[in-house]
């Protein structure tokens, strides 16, 4: 059609492997346990955070004390961040990995 | 210290005058804390409070780094305006009295007093041992100052969220 713009974005050689990483749900956000937060603190932050209800904000927060770690989310890279962010706002340990790695 | 929920879901906190005396002196201090960039911190403090530990590994690097501690700092700039919400409410210093919270302070309020907690704790780098109450009766000078803070909000903090 002349006259017509085009709506399909155009994808660079290389960049789709990018795209797919950004968007696929590939990121885990981490809780590391510390000893100085509450456990009924860190059970509060899941719940607001993380909309956990409180059965599964305990389950995590368990995990959490003992083991030393809770996988929290697996989200996309953006999401994942928000969260991890959010998670340090409230003074949690928290980061970001590659569900990969 | 009694915590009672108010009507619209706030709370209503009952100090003694020794224990209102600490909580503007913990809100005092954090106030100015607040305001220290993260870089000027105590590097314990601002290794809990902004910490940098898995940004490399998750490819957070540069600015993008140094955007997301800004953005953690501008967070607890933003406590301000609360901050000098309740040192207005609290009761006259060092006087016994009632303290209101209204239930849209409540999770900044928590997250402000386990920020000192944190703070206290870096500043004497602190272990899970050191955080036993029976440790803290058997410490002296600053570091027992800082271990009664930390135990006394944590009272604080669990009333708070119970109620």
């Amino acid at each position: 059609m002349q006259g017509g713009t085009t709506t399909t974005p155009e994808v660079a050689p290389g960049q789709e492997t990018d795209l797919s990483e950004a968007f696929a749900k590939g990121w885990r956000v981490i809780v590391w346990n510390d000893p100085v937060n509450l456990m009924s603190y860190v059970v509060f932050v899941f719940m607001r955070v993380l909309g956990f209800n409180e059965t599964k904000a305990q389950q995590h927060m368990l995990e959490v004390h003992e083991q030393g770690k809770s996988v929290v989310a697996i989200e996309t890279r953006e999401k994942a961040e928000f969260y991890c962010h959010r998670l340090q706002e409230f003074g949690l340990k928290s980061t970001l990995e590659a569900a990969a790695a | 210290m009694k915590v009672s929920r108010t009507k619209g879901g706030g709370r209503e906190v009952e100090l003694a005058g020794p224990e209102s005396a600490l909580v503007r002196q913990v809100l005092e201090s954090l106030n100015e804390a607040y305001q220290t960039a993260p870089g000027e911190l105590d590097p314990m403090v601002a290794n809990l409070w902004y910490g940098r530990a898995g940004l490399k590994e998750a490819g957070i690097r540069g600015e993008e780094a140094i955007h997301w501690i800004e953005g953690l700092h501008e967070v607890r700039l933003g406590r301000q305006s609360a901050l000098d919400r309740w040192l207005n409410s609290l009761p006259t210093a060092g006087h016994a009295g009632l303290w209101n919270i209204a239930k849209e302070d409540l999770e900044t309020l928590v997250a402000t007093l386990n920020d000192h907690r944190l703070r206290r704790a870096g500043e004497f780098d602190l272990g899970e041992g050191d955080l036993e109450v029976k440790a803290m009766e058997k410490s002296k000078g600053d570091k027992r100052v800082a271990l009664v803070e930390i135990h006394f909000l944590a009272w604080m903090i669990e009333l708070l969220l119970q109620e």
